[in-house]
């Protein structure tokens, strides 16, 4: 049982001054505190465990020692930001200024305490001093201020040529004295070319054309605050004297001597334009974001170091993306009118720059595309032919209950252990490499054994589709979004049957392997050891989620009385509406899973509760709107 | 009031952004290396975090450190699916890690900076070098030949990073030198006693590393100046302990293996605590409650009959055609060691592999208790004990060729006059070791081992089985054969039984399929476990670090036999 409590405290001043005709002054002070409190109470939670003792099963506590607990947490912050800007507009002739120069500033400080005991003497009551066990306190004290200056210049000519000068000179308490500083520009320019008077004659074909270009860096300083410092963490050592588990500091990092601000610096390059009569609309983006001097390692040293290269401003991440929106009004002779709004975006994430001389799959590496999922390809269920049977046809076992495979058959030992041996209706993998042995190899990019890129976790094409019509008060509107291409590969009890010992298994997992249902979808039940990294749940094509899906995000009809019919009622409106959310989606998932569902937080509750949310409602309104 | 708002917004910006040092923010709840090292409170908390690392005890949850199979590669344990060897190359990790070297060396170097006393500084500097020691005998242990870093390396200090791999001697030449260091400066009491590294716990570590590496040097080198200097050092610092007078051999063998509380146990010199609710082990439960490997047949026939005989000379030994015979009249070691029942697969719940299963860590007031069960075992775990220090003594003195009946008095006797052991004691006449003062051998013995040898060998086995020595000694002695499952057959025999005796029994295969005879545990050609090639005499170095020094230009050579 949790309870939770938020308290937030905003007060802001500020407002616009105007202190001469074009030059105003705007400041604005906020000071903002937030507290929360938690008070935990745990206890122990029986359960049927399935996986011990062969059959027989055991009612026992399924929930860890450390459940049995009190905890009390409070968090409090506070942080002052204040914003203050002078603007000049001035206008000459064909020339349009506009002027700012302006600061920012930003501190902020958090502090945190826990207080945890284990053992309690009743679950009901929830308090420190009603439990006997082990006791731990934890704290937290933390800030940081950041401070910058920044200057725009705004020009247009005519209004058709359009020009934004920005400069930002910022400051950060995250890095060493001599690098808090750092100056990020940025340039954009537009073109309004449907307003020279060569396009006159074109104007009933384009109403409207800008076509627009922007280059600009800002900084990011959100990289931990002192990753400079060989800072020494405290950790309990496990090491008891006298009941005490003793503190301990560990090694400090190696740290380099200079190190700044992360710099993202994005190229974009983009068009508006509208057609026939602005009836038809079309804005297309095209963007090359590159987060460069990133905070990582910038050399792999050898193990004899005994510690990580210190982390200096070195690697570099690109991003490149599309976003494209089109839109269309209409109105038919007959009244009816009718508009149209599509859109559709895409981005991809790749390392460019990074030092891991192993290119370790698990870690970043030159050229890994972020959201990529390693894993293997699924063949099939093992069967009986795969193994060595005797004169009868019945499976020929060694002492230790083992089935002996036949030759020619990938070896898959990796993951047998004493009491797990794969035999038929275990998942069988595809030996991709065709050494007789399915392994991940060194886990390498350069040795990946079995391992291929099975899908990647990053959305991929998102897109939107409004539709809305309406003739003589009869409105419909329809909403239907997707994600054109998405893969996970999670974890928790949703998508693999019998995750914990004690848990209740699913409907849809109850189509297991058996020898009478050898076309299953699951393989034979066998316990994972809550893992989605070993044994029949090694990541691969089968299981792997496949999220994209289309929704009906929402449907709406109404129709608006006509004011003849009400005006009598004194009303000034009158509307009637149906509305639908979330009525339908198309998806491709054998799970009974939403596609947009992800993680919940970990920590307060289990990590591994993948799917385990509030289903996404399908609502049904009908409802009447009047306005007197 | 617009003034006024206007000048009270200026004023924050004139106190806040033109405060000089508004951006500087250092650690509010952390200390930097460069502000911790302030007092000698500070030193002690930095150096407890080599404690769990270096002393695992019973390990914690269901890791249980090296005791009992937690080191079951060798001639004790009788596996239905023996341990193998190491037979492929790591990609990478494989052991071969330094940052245990650097803490120490981090260690060593900022108590110069502490302000404390002379004294102060020269035993934390003192315990720093012992866990560099101690470090560098377990790289050592492995892989043989490593580079020596006497200081805390940064990134820029490429050339030392890459440079070769020292030799093996070279390095415990080292090592010597820091555990000469530690047992000068290393104070005689510090903190809770038992639970905290004394100059006596530093003198006896110092006895185990020189007893490897002068044994090492002697049967894998035939070095005998560096074996004598360094089996010198080993009898040396095991002799300070004995001297010293403040450890004795304890009453109760069992006693230091399964108690709740091992404070001011007089023979447990550093023991890690174990307690209900804060960390617990599983050894206790293991031994009890769950399928066990059980011992061979080797193992069991390695203790003397109560005469002080082996079971090949005694009139006492009964056979084993049944586990009294087995039992009767043997070194009661045995007895506080196995169970004095036999325990098939099928007939228990916790059946033994080999039939012969270990209590030695079983405490029998809590077995049917909650904290009995799972990984919550409260009982302590010793580090390290006074009767290991006695052997490190007695083998020393034998492997030097000076040993003499004060010596085995003052060691393998004092062992034997344990109040629940009692065991005759072993004589040397002659050279050869003697029972009443009659000299015998072994109809067993290893030919290429002297006699008295021999049974200061054997009296090591019996003493610390099952407490993760053997395979160590297996090594040192150059005698891995003795864990080849078809050269050595006895190891992969277990009890003998009559099927017939036993209807429950399941799984189990007999020596021939006989009616009668031994439980062989691992019976599938595929399971055996075999000595071929001497290279796992050091471990193979991993590949990621090979190709990382080649690409630099750099040499890091593998262990023969891995290439």
């Amino acid at each position: 049982m949790s309870d939770y409590e938020n308290n937030l405290t905003r007060i802001a001043v500020g407002g616009t001054f105007k202190i001469l005709p074009g030059l105003t002054v705007d400041a604005d002070y906020t000071y903002a505190r937030n507290s929360n409190n938690l008070h935990h109470t745990g206890g122990s939670v029986s359960a049927w465990d399935f996986w011990a003792g062969a059959g027989a099963f055991t009612y026992r506590p399924y929930t860890s020692a450390t459940h049995d607990r009190v905890f009390y947490s409070s968090f409090w912050d506070q942080r002052s930001v204040l914003k203050a800007f002078a603007t000049y507009v001035k206008g000459v002739k064909d020339h349009d200024f506009k002027i700012m120069v302006g600061t920012d500033v930003e501190s902020y400080e958090e502090w945190y305490q826990s207080s945890d005991r284990k053992g309690l003497l009743d679950p009901n009551f929830g308090e420190p001093d009603l439990a006997i066990g082990e006791q731990l306190v934890t704290g937290e004290h933390n800030h940081w201020a950041t401070l910058g200056y920044f200057g725009r210049i705004n020009y247009s000519w005519k209004k058709k040529l359009l020009l934004e000068l920005n400069g930002r000179f910022d400051g950060s308490s995250s890095f060493p004295r001599k690098d808090q500083w750092g100056f990020f520009p940025s340039v954009s320019a537009g073109y309004i070319i449907s307003e020279e008077s060569f396009m006159n004659r074109l104007n009933n074909v384009i109403s409207y054309l800008k076509v627009r270009g922007s280059w600009g860096s800002i900084g990011n300083q959100a990289v931990g605050e002192n990753k400079f410092l060989p800072t020494m963490n405290g950790t309990n050592s496990g090491w008891y004297v006298n009941g005490q588990n003793m503190r301990t500091m560990g090694n400090p990092q190696l740290v380099s001597p200079t190190l700044s601000w992360e710099v993202v610096t994005t190229t974009d390059v983009g068009l508006d334009a509208r057609f026939l009569n602005n009836r038809l609309g079309l804005t297309f983006d095209w963007y090359k974001r590159v987060t460069s001097d990133m905070i990582t390692s910038a050399i792999t040293v050898p193990n004899t170091l005994g510690v990580g290269a210190p982390v200096v401003n070195f690697g570099e991440l690109t991003t490149q993306g599309w976003e494209l929106s089109i839109d269309w009004n209409h109105r038919f002779a007959n009244g009816i009118n009718f508009s149209a709004t599509a859109v559709l975006s895409d981005f991809k994430e790749e390392i460019t720059r990074f030092a891991n001389a192993n290119k370790g799959l698990s870690t970043n590496f030159e050229g890994k595309v972020l959201g990529d999922i390693w894993g293997y390809e699924t063949d099939r269920f093992f069967t009986k032919d795969d193994f060595v049977q005797d004169a009868n046809g019945n499976l020929v076992t060694d002492v230790n209950g083992k089935w002996i495979r036949k030759d020619g058959v990938p070896s898959q030992q990796q993951w047998e252990l004493s009491w797990f041996f794969y035999g038929p209706g275990d998942i069988k993998y595809r030996d991709l490499n065709g050494d007789g042995v399915i392994s991940p190899g060194a886990n390498t990019l350069d040795d990946h054994g079995d391992l291929k890129v099975i899908g990647n976790s990053t959305p991929r094409y998102q897109y939107g589709l409004r539709l809305n019509a309406e003739w003589k008060g009869v409105e419909v509107g329809i909403f239907i979004q997707g994600v054109g291409k998405r893969d996970f590969w999670v974890n928790g009890p949703l998508v693999i049957p019998g995750y914990r010992p004690g848990e209740a298994w699913y409907q849809h997992q109850l189509d297991y392997w058996t020898e009478e249902n050898p076309n299953a979808y699951y393989p034979r039940p066998t316990d994972q050891g809550q893992s989605n990294n070993t044994r029949n749940f090694l990541p691969q094509t089968k299981y792997l989620l496949n999220m994209a899906y289309a929704r009906l995000k929402n449907v709406t009809v109404a129709y608006n009385i006509p004011t003849k019919f009400i005006s009598k009622a004194k009303t000034q409106s009158a509307r009637i509406y149906f509305s639908g959310e979330n009525l339908f989606e198309l998806e491709n998932l054998k799970e009974p899973i939403d596609p947009e569902t992800d993680y919940t937080t970990p920590g307060l509750n289990d990590p591994n509760t993948f799917g385990r949310v509030y289903p996404y409602r399908r609502t049904l309104s009908l409802g009447l709107q009047v306005t007197f | 009031m617009r003034i006024k708002i206007c000048s009270f917004l200026l004023a924050i910006v004139v106190l806040t952004a033109c405060k000089k040092d508004f951006l500087e923010r250092l650690p509010l709840d952390q200390l930097t290396d460069d502000t911790y090292w302030t007092s000698e409170n500070n030193v002690r908390a930095f150096a407890w975090g080599f404690y769990p690392a270096f002393f695992t005890g019973y390990g914690s949850s269901y890791a249980w450190g090296r005791y009992f199979s937690g080191q079951s590669l060798n001639d004790d344990f009788a596996p239905s699916s023996p341990a193998q060897f190491t037979q492929i190359v790591p990609p990478s990790g494989g052991g071969w890690t330094f940052s245990w070297v650097r803490k120490a060396n981090l260690l060593i170097d900022r108590v110069k900076l502490v302000p404390m006393d002379e004294e102060a500084v020269r035993h934390w500097t003192g315990i720093g070098r012992f866990f560099r020691a101690m470090e560098y005998y377990d790289l050592v242990k492995r892989f043989g030949d490593v580079p020596w870093f006497g200081r805390p390396l940064t990134d820029a200090d490429e050339e030392e990073l890459y440079k070769p791999r020292d030799p093996r001697t070279l390095v415990m030449d080292s090592v010597l030198a820091d555990f000469q260091y530690a047992a000068a400066n290393v104070r005689e009491s510090d903190g809770t006693a038992g639970l905290t590294v004394n100059k006596f716990v530093v003198l006896a570590f110092m006895s185990r590393v020189f007893l490897y590496e002068g044994t090492w040097q002697k049967y894998h080198f035939n070095n005998t100046a560096k074996a004598t200097e360094y089996l010198e050092a080993a009898k040396w610092a095991a002799n300070e302990v004995i001297a010293s007078g403040k450890y004795q051999v304890a009453n109760d063998y069992r006693g230091m293996f399964n108690s709740l509380s091992l404070a001011g146990n007089k023979e447990v010199m550093l023991y890690r605590e174990y307690a209900t609710g804060q960390t617990m082990h599983s050894l206790n439960s293991y031994v009890n409650k769950e399928p066990q490997t059980g011992a061979s047949k080797n193992a069991i026939e390695s203790y003397l009959c109560n005469d002080g005989l082996p079971i090949g000379l005694s009139p006492l030994y009964q056979g084993d055609s049944n586990i009294q015979e087995v039992m009767a009249d043997r070194d009661p070691r045995l007895y506080e060691t196995f169970v004095q029942e036999l325990r098939p697969n099928g007939e228990f719940a916790n059946y033994s592999t080999s039939g012969y299963a270990v209590h030695k860590f079983l405490n029998e007031d809590i077995k049917d208790a909650p904290e009995g069960n799972g990984n919550l075992n409260p009982t302590d775990g010793p580090v390290i004990r006074y009767g290991e220090v006695l052997m490190n003594y007695a083998e020393a003195a034998a492997e030097l060729g000076t040993i003499t009946q004060i010596d085995l008095d003052k060691s393998i006797n004092a062992l034997r006059d344990r109040a629940d052991v009692q065991m005759k004691h072993l004589q040397v006449v002659g050279g050869l070791p003697a029972i009443d003062s009659v000299t015998y051998n072994d109809p067993q013995r290893d030919p290429t081992i002297p006699s008295l040898l021999w049974e200061i060998r054997r009296e090591r086995r019996i003493e610390l089985m099952m407490e993760g020595f053997r395979l160590d000694d297996l090594k040192r002695w150059k005698k891995l054969e003795y864990t080849d499952t078809q050269g050595n057959p006895d190891i992969n025999r277990g009890a003998w039984i009559r099927v017939a005796d036993w209807p429950l029994l399941k799984d189990t295969k007999i020596e021939n399929d006989a009616a009668e005879g031994y439980i062989i545990p691992a019976w599938k050609p595929e399971t055996q476990r075999l000595f071929t090639n001497p290279r796992v005499y050091l471990e193979p170095l991993p590949l990621d670090q090979i190709k990382l020094y080649q690409d630099k230009g750099y040499e890091l050579t593998q262990n023969t036999g891995w290439e």
